[in-house]
């Protein structure tokens, strides 16, 4: 119990230090957030750029020359009583914003890990397993393949293919324009087909990775005594896979699973925008194009916070899994 | 169970018998901030977004042009203030009188008066709208007649009253527009705390007189169905618009290529350009988009680093200029864009003959820049320079002539340009360093004049869509090119030789009535513009207008329509304007 209080102040003392170290950085991003709205005034209203300028200063209610300090006492302030920021260009509380992107964001990437896991696992195992087979450099090569192709190819390849020639899929959203959300079927059947092509995207992208990450590590443990002693002893090939092999292979990728899990709270900037989704990628692309200090310092932080909490939960989780494994002191 | 899928397909079968019942939506794509960033208040950002020329309407659509009259194309003959909420009107120096269209309803069922365009022009007020440069008051003697009073007569009033679309209801804003004070900035109280309560307001969906309404918006899709009680509700033919949402140009060419946009009008590459051309019906309008690139020379005494700086030297302007190849780079950075080869007049490429500065004219009266590397050579060899062993050429003391090159980090064609630029002329024996800043600091650092050449804007006329908009960028004082070149640095000469005051020239433009003398005015500046080459201007921008005709809309206006003016500073009110004076239509 000790250890686990222990644990648990450390990550919130190093969620407080990358909160601080997220506001400095973020209010120190070069660049000026009311330039891009100050031209887009100057492109359509006729204004020269200093009035156009002035115009979106007052609109954004931004002043640059307020003390840095003071900026920070309001962020602490907001915190401390549960609120991530507030979007200075949209004027909204970017809680209000997550609520409404992340289930989305969530839903979509959490099928998607989920997916690409167990299908790497499965992989990974059975190259470790028959290292000679055709499957090994097929899985190899097409790990390397998507690990130097941006996600954003696969999405845009599934797209052209899945949704605009053969038009199997839609195009783009979470479901049908017109369609009134609620738990019955045709809503759910909607809402899944629209997250086809993101889910595929996702998962394809990632299963390359985790299968080879499990065959890194099946490898290593093919190594050990129990495998030998499994096999003298005329265990079956496939509970010496299942019972032996992949049992212990999966434990050090648990982390990486629960790191993972912690990230996807980031979205995917480039999935989400192909597929007009709307999680959490958006607004992030958003905050980041047009310097929402507000916005990007509350995705960031929840983000962060996310990841390390998903790595404390991975800690606790693998001491529990592992009994070699013990928290220390 | 067995009841659900019943229910279920039930259902979708009287989606279907609805759907073969003829309703017929328009498609379109266009951005918007998707929810719960939406909210239907114009005053603040993520307000309406693509929904806006659908959803709103201003007193006139101003088809831009010399002269009153349409002179070709669908609305020959018409007046250039084609009505919407207003129906005539009179101008005369001292004002300009709008008499507005009666039983016009907003979308929730109250009557649109005065009252309602006081209330716009009110907030356009706490918004700088350029139109309170030149009004003095706005007055509503009726219910149907509203009276803007300028401070002294404008040519530009038709402009400027068709330049805003009416976007405030009165029975819903009027208690922040009451408040407002005129006679001080909108920084300063009481009109800052209106505008503070006015940016905080958030009705959820936006309230217009158009011919459609919102009915719902989502991160993706945006649906707007017709306006039943629209005025010209008998001649809109679209029972509703979709919109789908535009995240980036590559997104859209996918709706082009998949057939799911009527119209759509994405910068694109020349070969997907190709490819969407490719599908039936599909045809690509590409009117001006009021506005164009140049290289601009730093005219000041000395360069950022203290050096002696050349480009004051007109000769040295001029090799510059005959040394580029303004027809590759154009092609190289904006390929469907208006090359601009020969000369430098500082107009829009597309509109100049119509305003008399024709081929014939410029032939006759104008220095031709046209690519000529030779003469380029001999310019700098009279200026002094010579070609090294190396083959750049060097000034007296044997220096390389190499400049910076900078441009906007974010607009990807003029990073293609200072490349082409950098290429071209290396080759003709001149280094130049390109140099990308951020759009950040890019304006305020080369206004500072902190460049040696740079990227600039030429011949824009957004909002006005009028030469003397186009002159003002670079000629006077206070126009933003004018500024980053610094055109009081040196002295501009006349065709006597003279320095002449070309800020009170464009001042002259904007203040004369006479078209005549408009035209001459409009000679002039281009004579000086081009004979003291400020700037080297060399591609014009054109919107891309794809669009599908006789697939599901029928009736689209030739491509050389004037009509497609109307695209330049809001694509959807040409398709608006379209759907109401019934040149569009759902294909039967």
């Amino acid at each position: 119990m000790k250890i686990l209080i222990k644990r648990t102040g450390v990550a919130l003392l190093t969620i407080a230090v990358a909160a601080f170290i997220t506001f400095i950085v973020v209010q120190n991003v070069p660049g000026d957030p009311i330039y891009e709205w100050a031209m887009e005034l100057v492109q359509t209203s006729g204004l020269d750029f200093e009035t156009a300028y002035k115009v979106a200063a007052q609109m954004y209610g931004y002043d640059p020359n307020e003390p840095l300090i003071h900026r920070l006492a309001v962020y602490v302030k907001r915190l401390l009583r549960g609120n991530l920021g507030y979007s200075m260009i949209y004027r909204a509380s970017v809680n209000e914003i997550i609520a409404k992107a992340l289930p989305w964001t969530a839903f979509v990437v959490s099928i998607s890990l989920l997916l690409s896991f167990s299908l790497g696992v499965v992989l990974g195992t059975v190259i470790a397993w028959k290292r000679r087979s055709f499957l090994d450099p097929v899985v190899t090569g097409y790990a390397s393949f998507t690990a130097a192709t941006p996600d954003y190819v696969t999405a845009m390849l599934l797209l052209l293919f899945f949704a605009i020639n053969l038009k199997w899929f839609p195009t783009r959203g979470a479901y049908d324009v017109g369609l009134t959300p609620g738990f019955n079927l045709r809503f759910i059947g909607n809402v899944l087909h629209h997250a086809a092509l993101p889910i595929l995207s996702f998962t394809l992208e990632a299963v390359g990775g985790w299968a080879l990450a499990m065959k890194g590590s099946a490898v290593s443990v093919l190594g050990e005594d129990y495998i030998m002693a499994a096999k003298a002893r005329g265990l079956k090939d496939r509970r010496i896979v299942v019972s032996y092999l992949a049992r212990n292979s999966i434990l050090p990728l648990i982390t990486g699973l629960a790191i993972s899990f912690g990230g996807m709270f980031g979205g995917s900037i480039l999935i989400e925008t192909i597929f007009n989704y709307p999680g959490m990628g958006w607004f992030f692309s958003q905050a980041l194009t047009r310097k929402d200090y507000g916005m990007m310092q509350g995705l960031f932080l929840l983000t962060i916070a996310a990841t390390i909490i998903a790595n404390l939960l991975a800690d606790l989780i693998y001491a529990r899994l592992d009994p070699r494994v013990r928290l220390e002191r | 169970m067995w009841r659900s899928v019943v229910k279920a397909v039930a259902f979708i079968g009287l989606l279907a018998f609805a759907a073969s019942a003829g309703e017929v939506y328009f498609q379109g794509a266009a951005d918007w901030e998707p929810p719960p960033l939406y909210h239907g208040n114009a005053f603040a950002p993520g307000g309406v977004g693509g929904a806006w020329w659908w959803v709103y309407e201003p007193l006139f659509v101003y088809l831009p042009g010399p002269g009153d009259t349409i002179p070709s194309g669908v609305f020959a003959g018409r007046d250039r203030m084609i009505p919407r909420l207003g129906v005539s009107y009179d101008d005369t120096p001292e004002a300009f009188v709008v008499h507005l269209r009666r039983n016009v309803v907003w979308h929730d069922g109250m009557p649109f008066t005065a009252k309602d365009v006081w209330c716009t022009f009110v907030f356009g007020y706490l918004k700088n709208w350029a139109i309170w440069n030149y009004l003095e008051a706005i007055e509503i003697p009726d219910d149907y007649t509203v009276v803007f009073r300028w401070k002294s007569p404008t040519p530009f009033a038709k402009l400027l009253i068709a330049q805003n679309v009416i976007l405030w209801p009165y029975h819903i804003y009027g208690k922040w527009a009451e408040r407002v004070d005129l006679n001080v900035p909108s920084s300063e109280e009481p009109n800052k705390t209106v505008t503070e309560e006015l940016l905080n307001f958030k009705p959820e969906k936006p309230i217009g007189t158009g011919p459609f309404m919102l009915k719902e918006v989502t991160a993706s899709d945006m649906l707007l169905l017709k306006f039943p009680d629209y005025w010209a509700a008998d001649k809109v033919d679209f029972d509703g618009v979709k919109i789908l949402r535009w995240t980036n140009n590559y997104v859209v060419w996918g709706y082009l290529l998949g057939g799911e946009l009527d119209a759509g009008h994405p910068a694109t590459r020349r070969d997907i350009t190709e490819a969407i051309l490719n599908l039936p019906g599909m045809r690509l309008a590409t009117p001006t988009d009021l506005g164009g690139f140049c290289l601009a020379f730093n005219l000041r005494e000395t360069l950022p680093d203290g050096e002696p700086n050349p480009f004051r030297e007109l000769k040295f302007r001029q090799a510059i200029a005959y040394a580029i190849d303004r027809a590759e780079l154009a092609e190289a950075c904006y390929w469907a864009g208006l090359p601009i080869t020969d000369y430098a007049t500082g107009l829009l490429e597309s509109m100049r003959a119509s305003w008399g500065v024709t081929d014939e004219w410029m032939a006759a009266n104008l220095t031709n820049y046209s690519y000529d590397p030779e003469k380029a050579a001999r310019l700098l060899t009279e200026l002094g320079y010579k070609k090294g062993p190396d083959g750049i050429w060097e000034d007296s003391q044997g220096n390389d002539l190499k400049f910076s090159l900078v441009c906007h980090a974010g607009y990807s064609d003029w990073v293609i340009a200072i490349d082409d630029i950098a290429s071209q002329l290396k080759e003709f024996g001149i280094i130049i360093e390109p140099e990308t800043r951020p759009g950040s600091i890019y304006w305020t650092s080369i206004r500072a004049g902190n460049f040696e050449l740079c990227m600039e804007w030429t011949a824009t006329s957004w909002g006005f869509a009028h030469p003397w908009a186009e002159l003002r960028r670079t000629l006077h004082k206070d126009g933003d090119t004018a500024k980053t070149v610094d055109i009081t640095a040196i002295d501009i000469l006349g065709p006597d030789g003279q320095p002449v005051d070309t800020t009170a020239l464009v001042d002259e433009l904007g203040a004369t009535f006479d078209l005549e003398n408009q035209v001459e005015l409009i000679k002039s500046l281009a004579w000086i513009h081009n004979e003291n080459l400020l700037v080297l201007p060399f591609v014009e921008k054109r919107i891309m207008i794809f669009h599908r005709e006789g697939v599901r809309v029928t009736g689209w206006p030739a491509l050389d329509d004037p009509a497609w003016l109307l695209a330049p500073g809001g694509i959807e009110r040409c398709y608006t304007t379209f759907m109401v004076e019934d040149v569009i239509e759902p294909v039967k």
